[in-house]
Formats: C-alpha cells, sequence, structure tokens
C-alpha cells in the first residue's frame, strides 16, 4: 500500500513537471505583450531592456528550468495584465475560499438530492420516477445553461425580493447560486447512481440473493446501494478539491468574486504569469483529487486492490 | 467610467489619444476661489465666473426642479476593470486613469464646458512668448493615506520626484505629457547618451513653483499638459510595490478609494483632506463589477439597485415604448472625446489570403479611394448605433465642428473646408461613387488590380454595435458597388488586444478607426495622421514596407508613386501649418488647407463624434464634462431618474453657457 | 466545455456503461421465471418427454445461423419507435437546412433588410407574416438565420464527430494492439486529461483567428483522446476473450479478426461517441461565444444566436430572439442523445437476439 502511494506520487510528479512544461512552452507561443502593462507606450528598446531583465530572451528550456525552481520555492510569480505587480498566490488566496464555500455548498445539496433520485429512479427501472427523471437529465443537457441561469436569476430575485448580485452580508442571495450550481450535478449524480445500481443489480450474486430470499429492502441497502457507490466515491475528492475552480458562468451572472472565469479573464489578457499558476494550481489539485478518489476507493471496497496492474482488467 | 464597453472602445483611442486624464472634469457650479493668472491662451481663462448658477452643495435641489436624493451613494456596475492604481508605469488604459483620476488630482482640470481650470495649481504664468509656463501651487495641499490621515503637505517636490521617475529609461514609462516638454524625448531613449535630468524642461523654482520650458511652442500647451505628484519619501520607499492596491498609494484627489478588488468591486469615500470638499457632493461610490454588466444593468436600474445603465440599441426599442421607462431613457450626448473614421490602411499586414499587394495597388487609386468615399452611407452605418436621431454625430470634416473657432468663424465653416461642410448626407453620393467606380475599374484594370478588391473588414466584438454596423456597411457598398468591384470580408478580431493586434498592427483593409484628442486646437485631429502614427500608417507609404516600429532605411518603392506625392504634399501642408505657433488665422486657415486637401484625396473617410449612448440615470450628465465620464466631483445623486424632458432642458442651458464660455 | 470540476456528461456515462455491459456476460434472459405449480407439471403431457432419434445429418451440421450483424443492428434499432421519430426529426431538420435557402420567398440570413420607403433597417420586428421568427437587431431573418446556424452547428458537430472518430479509431487501436506504445499514450493520457479543456480551447482559438475551422480544431486537439481510451479498453477486453482466442486459433487472418471479431463489439462505442460529440460540440461552440471566442457573426451559428439572444433576455418583447435559437439547439440535443442510446443498444451485438 505504502509502496503504491510513493509510486503514485512519484508519478503524479512527473505528470505534474510534464504539464507544466507544455504549458510554459504554449505560453511562450503567445505575443510578449503578456509581460506589459503599459506596451504601447514603450519604445523597442525599453521593450528588449525589460525581456532581458525578466530573462525572457533565455531559450526556453533555461527559462523552464528556472520557473521549476522557482514553483518549488512556493512562488507562482506576479500578475502582469490582470492585476500589475500583484503575486498571483494572493490573488487565488483571496478568491478561492469563495469558490470553495459556494462549490460545497452546492455539492452539499446536489449529492444527497441526486443520489435520491437516483435511488428512486433505479428502484423501478421505467417506472414514472425513472421517466421523470431521465427527462429532467435529458432537460439540463439539453437546455444551454447560460439560457436557463439568466432565467433563475431573473425570477429568482423577483421571486425572493433580493438584489441581483450576490451581496456578502446577506446570506439569501447565496441561495440561487447554490441552486444554479446544483441543477446540473444533481442531474450528473442520479445518472451516474442509477447507472451502477441498474448494473449491479443484473449481477449473479444479487440474483442468488434473490433467490435465497433475502428481503428486497436489504439487498437494495446492502449490497446494491453499497456496490453502487463505490464507483462514485472515486470521483468525490477531486470533484471536493476542484470546486476551487469555480463556475464562470454563474459567479458571473451574481458578480461572486471567486475563481470562475478567472482563468478565462487571465488567458484573454494573456496575462502569463496568471495563467501557469492557475494551471499549475488545477493540475496539482485534479491529481491530487485522483490520487485520493483511488486511496478513498481502497478504503471502502475491500475488494479492490491498489496493486493489480492498470489496464489489464 | 459608468460604461464598460465605452471604456474597452477607448483603448482604441489611445495609440493617439493624449494625457486623456486632463480632459477629466467638472461643473456646473464651479465657483474658482482663486484667479487663473493671465494666461496668453484667450481659451483658458476668463469662463469660470459664468458657470455658476447651480446652487450651494448643500441645497437640496437643483436646476429645472431636479431633486438631489438624501443620500449621496453612487451605485454602479461596470464590466472593465483596471489592475492598478499606479499613475505612471501603470497600465495607462482609460479606465484605469478614470479610476485614478478621482483618487489623483494634477496641476489642472476642466470644468464641465471644457475649459481649463486651476486645480492644485492656483494659478499659471505664461512668458511672452508661450515657451515657459510657471505653476503656483496651493499651500493647503495634504496627503492622505487610504483612511484620511493627513500625510504631509504636496510640494513641488513630489511632483519632481514623479517626473524623475517618468525620466528613467529603466522604468520604461513614456508620458505623453512630458514629451511636450525640452529634452523629454532625448532623456527617456536608451540609446541617446544624454542622461542628464537638468536638461529636462522641468525645474523646481520653490516649494511652490514650478517651472516648464516647452519643447516646441504649441499655443495648446495648457488644455494637453498635465502631471501628478507623488508622495516623495513614500513612492521611493515603496518602490515597485506602490499603488499595487489601494492601501499602498496615497490620496490627493476629491476621493480616496477604500475597496479596491479587481473584478469584484472598487468603492470611492470622500477624502476628508481634498482641498476643495464644497463641490464634492457625492459621499461613497460603489461599483459593482459584473462580467454580464451589459446585460443586467438595466434590469438592476428598474429594479433600483444601480443609479446608471446603458441602453443598448438591442433593447432600445423596448425601453423607448415601455410606459415606465419611457420618459427617462437620455439620448447621448455628441462628444469629442474620440473622433471616428473610416480609412484604409496604407501599410497593410494581413494574410496572403486577402491578397495585400493587390490591395495597396488598388488603394494607390486616388478614384478607387473615392467610389469609396462616396460610396459609403454614413446615415445608414450609423443607425445601427443610434437607430433613432444618427445625425447629430455624423460629421463630414475630420475635426468636429464647434472643436474650435477663430474670430467668430467656425474652423469648419473656414472657405478651405465650406464645401465639405456643406456637402449632403455628410458626403454620401451613389452616383458619383459609381462614377469614380467606373474610372478606377478602367484604370486599375489597366495597372493589372484583379477584381474583386478584396477589403478585410475586422471589428471588436466587444464594441457594442460595431458588429452589426460592419455587416451593414458591408452589404450597402457591397449593394452599391457591386461585388464583382469589391469584396468585403468581415472578421472579428480578438476583443482583448484588438488595438494591437489589428489596427496597430495593420491587419485591416477598411476599418473604423478612432482617435482622441482634447487640445482645442485645429491641429488635434489631422496631426493624427502624421508619419510613423500606427493607425492608418499613412505616412508608410513613403517607405517600402517598413512599420514605422522598425528602423526604417528610407527606400521607397514605386509601386505607390501617386500616393507618395499626395502624402509628401500633405505633409508639407501640416509643416506649414505647424509654423504657426500662435493662434491666429492664418494658422486655422493653414490647418483647413490641410485637412481640406486630406478629405478631397479621400485619404480618410470622416464618420461620426462618440457618443454615450442611450442611458438611464440618477445623476445630471451635465455635472460632468461631456465625454469624460469618470470623474464624480461637482456631481450629485439624484432623487429620481433624469426625465428626458429635464434632460432636454439642462442641455439647451448647457450649449448656451459654453458658447458663451468659450467666447 | 468548462467541465474542471467533476460535473458529468452523457458521453462518458454511456459509454462507461456500454463498456461495463459488454464485460459482464451474464443476460437477463436466465431471470426468466420457471416456477410451476405442482398442479401444472401434473398437467404436462407425457409425449413431451419421448426422446428423440438420433439425425445422423444434423449431428454433422456444424453450428451456423444466418446472422448479419447490421441487419439485426437495424431491426433492433427499429423496434424503438422513439428513436425512430427522433431520427427522422434529425434527418428532417438536417435536408431542411439544404433546402430552405431554395424555397420561395426566403431571405438571405446576412441580408439586411430595409424598409422599401423609409430606407431604414426593419428592426427587431416580432414574428409575424413576412418574417416568420422575426427580425434581429439590425433586419435579419431569423428564420433564415437559425436554418442557416443550425447547418453550420451540425456542420462543426459532424465534422468534430468525424474526425475524432477517425483519429480516436486509428490511435486507440494502435494503443490497445501494440503494447509498447501503452505507457506512452497512457502519461499523454493522464497529461492532457489534467490540463484543463477550456485552456486548450481557449488557447486554440486564440492562437488562430476565431473561424469555424479554428473551432473545429480546438475541438479535436482533445476529444480525440476520450474515443482513442475507450477503443482501446475494448481492444484490451475482446483481445483476450475466449471466442476470439478460438478464433485466432482457427486461423482466423487478422482483417477478419478486427472486422468480424473486434468492430461489431466496438460500433456501438463508436456510433454512440459520435452521436454524443454532435451536441457536445454545439456546447463547445455556444460556450467559446459566450467567453467571445465564437465565429464572426456573418457566420450564424447556433452558438452566436443563442449568445446575442441571451443578450435580450431581459427584455420580454424580445425574448423571441433567444427562444427559437434556444429550442432548436435543444431539439438537436436530445434527438442526437435519444438516437446514439438507442443506436448504441442496437449495434451491440448483446442484445441481437
Amino acid at each position: 500500500m505504502l509502496k503504491y502511494c510513493a509510486k503514485r506520487l512519484a508519478r503524479s510528479v512527473v505528470s505534474l513537471a510534464i504539464i507544466v512544461a507544455v504549458v510554459f512552452s504554449l505560453l511562450r507561443l503567445m505575443p510578449v505583450e503578456g509581460y506589459f502593462s503599459q506596451l504601447d507606450q514603450m519604445t523597442e528598446a525599453q521593450i528588449n531592456n525589460e525581456l532581458e531583465k525578466m530573462g525572457l530572451n533565455d531559450p526556453v528550456p533555461v527559462q523552464l528550468g528556472r520557473f521549476y525552481v522557482q514553483i518549488l520555492h512556493g512562488d507562482l510569480g506576479k500578475s502582469t495584465r490582470y492585476r500589475d505587480g500583484y503575486p498571483v498566490a494572493k490573488i487565488v488566496k483571496k478568491k478561492a475560499p469563495i469558490s470553495i464555500k459556494f462549490g460545497l455548498l452546492a455539492m452539499g445539496v446536489s449529492l444527497p438530492l441526486g443520489m435520491l433520485l437516483g435511488i428512486l429512479m433505479a428502484k423501478k427501472k421505467n417506472g414514472i420516477a425513472d421517466k421523470l427523471g431521465t427527462l429532467y437529465i435529458i432537460l439540463i443537457q439539453a437546455v444551454p445553461s447560460a439560457v436557463y441561469y439568466l432565467l433563475i436569476q431573473l425570477y429568482g430575485t423577483s421571486a425572493l425580493k433580493i438584489g441581483l448580485l450576490y451581496d456578502d452580508d446577506k446570506p439569501i442571495t447565496m441561495i440561487l447560486p447554490i441552486l444554479s450550481l446544483a441543477l446540473p450535478s444533481i442531474a450528473g449524480y442520479a445518472m451516474w447512481l442509477r447507472r451502477y445500481m441498474v448494473d449491479e443489480e443484473n449481477k449473479d450474486y444479487i440474483k442468488m440473493a434473490k433467490a435465497k430470499g433475502v428481503p428486497k429492502a436489504k439487498i437494495a441497502r446492502q449490497h446494491v446501494f453499497r456496490n453502487a457507490v463505490v464507483p462514485m466515491v472515486q470521483f468525490i475528492p477531486g470533484s471536493m478539491l476542484l470546486t476551487i475552480a469555480g463556475s464562470i458562468y454563474v459567479e458571473s451572472l451574481y458578480s461572486i468574486p471567486g475563481m470562475g472565469g478567472l482563468l478565462v479573464e487571465v488567458i484573454k489578457r494573456q496575462d502569463n504569469n496568471m495563467v501557469q499558476g492557475l494551471v499549475i494550481i488545477f493540475a496539482v489539485l485534479g491529481i491530487f483529487g485522483l490520487l485520493l478518489g483511488d486511496l478513498l476507493m481502497a478504503l471502502v471496497d475491500p475488494r479492490i486492490s491498489l496493486t493489480k496492474k492498470e489496464g489489464s482488467r | 467610467m459608468f460604461k464598460g464597453n465605452k471604456a474597452l472602445k477607448s483603448l482604441l483611442a489611445l495609440a493617439l489619444s493624449t494625457v486623456m486624464v486632463l480632459g477629466l472634469t467638472a461643473c456646473g457650479d464651479k465657483t474658482a476661489d482663486t484667479k487663473p493668472a493671465d494666461t496668453s491662451d484667450s481659451q483658458t481663462a476668463e469662463a469660470t465666473s459664468e458657470a455658476t448658477e447651480a446652487p450651494a452643495a448643500d441645497s437640496n435641489e437643483g436646476p429645472f426642479g431636479i431633486k438631489y436624493a438624501e443620500d449621496q451613494t453612487l451605485r454602479l456596475v461596470y464590466g472593465a476593470e483596471m489592475s492598478t492604481l499606479r499613475t505612471y508605469g501603470g497600465e495607462g488604459t482609460a479606465v484605469s486613469w478614470q479610476g485614478i483620476s478621482n483618487c489623483i488630482s494634477a496641476l489642472v482640470c476642466r470644468d464641465c464646458y471644457g475649459n481649463i481650470q486651476p486645480d492644485m495649481a492656483e494659478s499659471w504664468d505664461v512668458s511672452a512668448d508661450g515657451s515657459e509656463y510657471t505653476f503656483h501651487l496651493r499651500k493647503d495641499l495634504v496627503w492622505s493615506d487610504v483612511e484620511g490621515n493627513d500625510m504631509g503637505p504636496i510640494t513641488a517636490k513630489d511632483f519632481q520626484t514623479a517626473v524623475e521617475y517618468c525620466c528613467d529609461p529603466e522604468n520604461g514609462v513614456t508620458d505623453s505629457s512630458l514629451l511636450l516638454l525640452k529634452n523629454y524625448k532625448e532623456l527617456i531613449d536608451p540609446e541617446d547618451p544624454n542622461k542628464d535630468i537638468s536638461t529636462l524642461g522641468f525645474e523646481v523654482i520653490d516649494d511652490y513653483t514650478i517651472k516648464v520650458t516647452l519643447a516646441d511652442v504649441i499655443p495648446y500647451f495648457i488644455n494637453t499638459f498635465n502631471i501628478f505628484p507623488v508622495p516623495t519619501d513614500y513612492f521611493l520607499e515603496m518602490g515597485e510595490d506602490y499603488g499595487m492596491d489601494n492601501e499602498s498609494i496615497y490620496y490627493c484627489g476629491p476621493y480616496i478609494m477604500t475597496t479596491f478588488e479587481p473584478q469584484e468591486q472598487r468603492v470611492y469615500e470622500i477624502n476628508p483632506n481634498y482641498w476643495d470638499l464644497d463641490n464634492v457632493h457625492i459621499q461613497k461610490i460603489i461599483m459593482k463589477y459584473n462580467a454580464e454588466a451589459a446585460t443586467l444593468a438595466p434590469e438592476m436600474f428598474k429594479r433600483g439597485e444601480i443609479d446608471y445603465a446603458d441602453i443598448g440599441t438591442d433593447i432600445l426599442d423596448e425601453w423607448m415604448k415601455a410606459d415606465d421607462t419611457k420618459d427617462i431613457v437620455i439620448p447621448g450626448l455628441p462628444d469629442t472625446t474620440y473622433m471616428y473614421y473610416y480609412s484604409f490602411c496604407y501599410n497593410p499586414q494581413f494574410d496572403d489570403e486577402y491578397e495585400p499587394d493587390n490591395y495597396m495597388k488598388a488603394i494607390n487609386n486616388e478614384n478607387f479611394r473615392k467610389s469609396l468615399f462616396f460610396g459609403l452611407d454614413r446615415r445608414k452605418a450609423y443607425l445601427c448605433l443610434d437607430p433613432y436621431n444618427p445625425d447629430q454625430f455624423l460629421t463630414t470634416t475630420v475635426t468636429p465642428r464647434t472643436w474650435c473657432s477663430i474670430n467668430g468663424t467656425d474652423y469648419v465653416d473656414l472657405p478651405a473646408l465650406k464645401e465639405i461642410t456643406g456637402r449632403d448626407n455628410y458626403g454620401f453620393d451613389p452616383d458619383k461613387a459609381k462614377e469614380y467606380r467606373d474610372k478606377a475599374k478602367e484604370e486599375l484594370e489597366a495597372a493589372g488590380v484583379t477584381f474583386p478588391v478584396k477589403l478585410l473588414m475586422p471589428y471588436n466584438p466587444n464594441t457594442t454595435g460595431w458588429d452589426k454596423e460592419v455587416q451593414v456597411v458591408k452589404q450597402q457598398l457591397e449593394e452599391l458597388l457591386g461585388s464583382d468591384y469589391i469584396e468585403c470580408t468581415i472578421e472579428a478580431g480578438p476583443s482583448t488586444g484588438f488595438l494591437s493586434e489589428v489596427r496597430r498592427a495593420g491587419k485591416y483593409g477598411f476599418m473604423k478607426l478612432n482617435n482622441g484628442s482634447n487640445e482645442g486646437d485645429p491641429c488635434s485631429w489631422i496631426k493624427a495622421f502624421v508619419d510613423g502614427a500606427n493607425w492608418n500608417f499613412m505616412g508608410d507609404v513613403l517607405y517600402e514596407g517598413q512599420l514605422p516600429t522598425v528602423e526604417r532605411d528610407g527606400s521607397k518603392s514605386d509601386d505607390n508613386k501617386d500616393l507618395q506625392e499626395l502624402v509628401t504634399k500633405y505633409y508639407e501642408l501640416l509643416d506649414t501649418a505647424k509654423s504657426y505657433t500662435t493662434k491666429s488665422q492664418e494658422r486655422y486657415d493653414a490647418f483647413a488647407e490641410a485637412e481640406q486637401f486630406l478629405i478631397d484625396h479621400a485619404f480618410v473617410i470622416p464618420y461620426a463624434k462618440d457618443t454615450f449612448g442611450y442611458h438611464v440615470t440618477r445623476t445630471n450628465p451635465f455635472e460632468q464634462i461631456t465625454g469624460q465620464d469618470g470623474r464624480y466631483k461637482y456631481m450629485h445623486v439624484l432623487e429620481e431618474p433624469l426625465t428626458n424632458e429635464q434632460y432636454q432642458a439642462l442641455y439647451a442651458d448647457w450649449q448656451e453657457k459654453q458658447a458663451a464660455s468659450l467666447k | 466545455m468548462a467541465k474542471l470540476s467533476f460535473k458529468f456528461s452523457i458521453k462518458d456515462a454511456k459509454t462507461e456503461k456500454l463498456a461495463d455491459t459488454l464485460l459482464s456476460v451474464e443476460k437477463d434472459t436466465l431471470l426468466k421465471s420457471d416456477k410451476l405449480t405442482d398442479e401444472e407439471i401434473k398437467n404436462i403431457p407425457e409425449d413431451l418427454f419421448v426422446p428423440h432419434a438420433l439425425d445422423e445429418a444434423a449431428a454433422e451440421k456444424t453450428g451456423y445461423s444466418s446472422y448479419s450483424y447490421w441487419g439485426s443492428t437495424v431491426r433492433t434499432f427499429r423496434q424503438n419507435k422513439m428513436a425512430v421519430a427522433m431520427l427522422g426529426i434529425i434527418l428532417v431538420i438536417l435536408l431542411f437546412t439544404f433546402i430552405q435557402p431554395y424555397l420561395p420567398g426566403q431571405y438571405d440570413p446576412n441580408l439586411i433588410n430595409n424598409d422599401p420607403v423609409t430606407g431604414m433597417q426593419i428592426m427587431n420586428e416580432p414574428p409575424g407574416e413576412q418574417f416568420w421568427f422575426g427580425t434581429n437587431a439590425i433586419g435579419q431573418d431569423m428564420w433564415a438565420r437559425i436554418w442557416a446556424g443550425t447547418k453550420n452547428s451540425l456542420f462543426i458537430g459532424f465534422t468534430v464527430a468525424i474526425i475524432q472518430a477517425f483519429v480516436g479509431i486509428v490511435l486507440g487501436m494502435i494503443w490497445g494492439y501494440v503494447r509498447a506504445t501503452d505507457f506512452f499514450f497512457t502519461e499523454l493520457y493522464n497529461v492532457i486529461s489534467n490540463i484543463p479543456t477550456t485552456i486548450i480551447l481557449i488557447l486554440a482559438s486564440y492562437v488562430m483567428r476565431p473561424s469555424i475551422r479554428t473551432l473545429i480544431i480546438a475541438m479535436c486537439v482533445t476529444g480525440w483522446l476520450g474515443m482513442a481510451r475507450f477503443i482501446r479498453n475494448q481492444v484490451l477486453i475482446i483481445r483476450d476473450q475466449e471466442f476470439n482466442m478460438a478464433s485466432r486459433c482457427l486461423g482466423t487472418p487478422v482483417w477478419r479478426v478486427i472486422t468480424k471479431n473486434l468492430l461489431p463489439h466496438m460500433v456501438s462505442v463508436i456510433m454512440l461517441q459520435m452521436a454524443l460529440a454532435i451536441p457536445g460540440a454545439i456546447a463547445s461552440e455556444v460556450f467559446l461565444t459566450y467567453i467571445g471566442l465564437g465565429v464572426p457573426l456573418d457566420i450564424p451559428s447556433l452558438g452566436n444566436l443563442v449568445d446575442s439572444g441571451r443578450a435580450l433576455m431581459m427584455s420580454p418583447s424580445l425574448r423571441y430572439q433567444l427562444l427559437f435559437p434556444a429550442i432548436m439547439l435543444s431539439i438537436i440535443t436530445v434527438c442526437f442523445y435519444l438516437v446514439g442510446n438507442a443506436f448504441a443498444d442496437a449495434a451491440d451485438p448483446k442484445n441481437h437476439m
């Protein structure tokens, strides 16, 4: 187990290094504008001077090496265009908790509701609950979220008699953004759980249990559900960690000062240091989440041995 | 600052616009407590006393039955952000300047009629030849920190520190105001050996006196020159971190930015140490960022959550018809912060796909240019921006009417420009266009140009209405001139960096360009077509395919002979005009002649003035200088939305007073 | 789309399901009830239990059936009435996007309609007789724009789906068959799947100018990976299954192994992936338009129609400009989703009775 963890960790670090290298090189392809806040007012010589100072005239591998050292010191660099001269880490530190708060609250709502819906749907395949649930899932997929989020905001705020934007001091303004975030997640959780439960129900040992006369409720509770939840467990740590990324649509509609859209924004503004910093953070959390998920799954399900070779099935 | 998209749009103009802050401004009830000193420029002085109709600061009522709100808190949403509070070495965008200008004062400012008024300098003297200006600072000025504490007096040294910072090439700052001063250009050029800062035309006489010497004598110097102080000790102590956030800067303007969270919100509160508190009425300004501001703001205004919203042309119809809103939709004023032109690109850098060589040959032909000049239906195009009243914005000349006048004659009515000004339909003439087309076709076919000529028409998707306008223009031109003659290709440019990626990069064939100025001089607008300007690259025809950013070897190609001759001639006219250094009939006539030449040879198609666009507001727009939205000194928050009726009354009143002030 | 956090997409969920069902061997048929009461047992006629004589000829016969893969697939698919109807809708929409411009009285989608009297643009005209779906803010016919937009969006969708499928299948086969490449591809997959898709989409759209081509390239850059991975998993699973080993032992040529043993098992996955890639691509396009990197306005697409409609949501009288494109988008998504699923079920040989 320990050996496996160490191995996985080492591989994660390698993947991370590669991701950093790829993103770093991609960003070198972008115009140098991304390093200056007022390029238009600078002369050719001034620009060159600054580039030299920042080490951007060195070959990419040299820069990359320097960047690795910099990250190891925990320094993500400074923003140039998004917020001139402000450390990337400081920006993230301010924004991340807000997105995490919303993300976790939305997850707290959607996970139980989604599971409940999934169970109801799986209980009677092609029953009314199943059909309504499927309809809901399809609708959520089919209607562009940009559209129904706006509808929720428009009518929700007038129904609740609150302002259109999120207000720190009024917790009631959190309801609509959380609802918006939860709607698609509920559909997602329900869909997966239903899938896994239906699959589980078709397995031999369930038939065996039925044949033996084990009460239906007991089968559902002790066998079907417990086993069906295992594959979902794998995703939970990752999705919890990645709530940090926020939601671009919801956050921008309600003026929530979180991380949603930050990445898009800094890419569009060509703030190269910010892009690098954010990608690294997301990648670290993504990889770490995957690792945690695997470990958690192994804990929950004693049948899973992590030492089994991957890919052989 | 009210307008998110406007701010973005204005990025476009930064290349040539000079210090915008300068124009930020003020109004209405201005009673200057000190008199400006005598200046040689008749424009600047005198106007002050006439602008004093508005009631005293604590009165609850304004002119024309406008009621001021009890709670003077202005609430706004915005969609474009500033990234730093640095006055120098900052990002230098319009948005950021507007944000800063509420917090930092400068030597002089403007009133609501666009006239220069004293600010930190209580008066100034001009030497007889107009080459030296001496500014006398107020003695009661102090710095404030973010909490409003008194952080010591502001002296001439604080201006000097700022200037020294801008002179160090290491800092990578080029200040357009300082460029007017002697030796500044040399000092910031790393190649130039002259690094002796004492040679700069900037001198501190004593703690409260600053003397500047001009590089070239220009009559409009005071209109365009402006510098801001920095708190010397604190500035040097903080170094690079100065102005990074709202806590690492000292304030000397009417407001202190108490909250600065980019892409979240900004809050301004009154600066208790400001010298002119009597004229600061709004106590607090809360600005919330929303990426969807354009969509949400009108609804938020309706619900009373904010005090200003732009009404885009998309929803204008509905707002003009609905009972609850039809009276409060205010049309935008024509505004000369920026002027818009349609122009060709004389040094095309676009992809081979659009045949730059063929294109260059075509625009070298005057008849070709004229066919588009007369073929463009300006009014129809402008309907996309204002479907109700396009006429007040359109223009036939490069310099707008009422910009400047000499001996009682408006510049555009001078003999040289009279014919152009009087044209019907702003110069749109389909018959003439077709005539020129036929001529051009004949000549160009002989010259081996292939038809249709491809015109690349990029637009910035973030600029309201431009996407629509470009489609209208394409269709109108192709229909009139025939799609076998020209083929317009519409292309969406990047929304951020449009200016540098498209316009300054020369990646367009026929595009709407804009340009900003605030000098109040006939040279203001046409001087933008100088050599080395990276917006329509006219000067580049004198060189062979070399961009102004590289050192040019001066070699000419023979391909654009016609253009070269004309451009050379134009520069001669411009030089002649510039040689008259005082405000005189000769100067005005000479510039008018140059402008006539520019338009007659269809180098550029004058198009329109800028506008706020339709909006709803709980402020009085005439308390600000037109177009320079963003400075909240002098302004009030109104109890009720301003009605159109009140607006019209205010406008008439303003026009009258402005005319009087310019006299 | 910006799926940085764990959300879900139909695509993954459905293909995963297929992979799983392919793995599980048991069939529902085993569940058929065979409980009989004593009474019934007694009533069974005796003659059913007479032993059959040995048929020499039949004994010589090897197992052979007239099974045709595609025949069965189509048959199974046709049983799903709903899916057939949806397929019909897709075909009608697709066909109509091509026919529409040639119908009498149609406007060009980019034509700005001017009032013949005033010469002004006919702005924001509500749906009516002249303009069936109304006009937009500069007087373009929404009806024509929606059909042109649908056509362009479907074109993007189909192209993306085809490229993804082709690249995915080829690389997936290599990944699955050539063991030496497994490490490389797995690492590649890990790396790319960890870079947020948004970044890749934005970078690609940024480096290249906004155009249909850019959108397609941006979506294909990462899209093929999902397909490749599924193909690779299928190959791994089937390669070592008994029937395939038996087939190989009997000397079946590689080509036949691929076409008869492997491909039928994968057609379902491939078709499902392709069917879902289309609405997926359209959704990505809507997203990219939202963040300002979509196609230029003179190329109507569902993405930019929905996006410009969105800005009008606050004005009830103009909502038709959002409603129509949104409905079209929803119909397309639902149809592809249902047809994709039904076809995947039908294409799965295990569902062929």
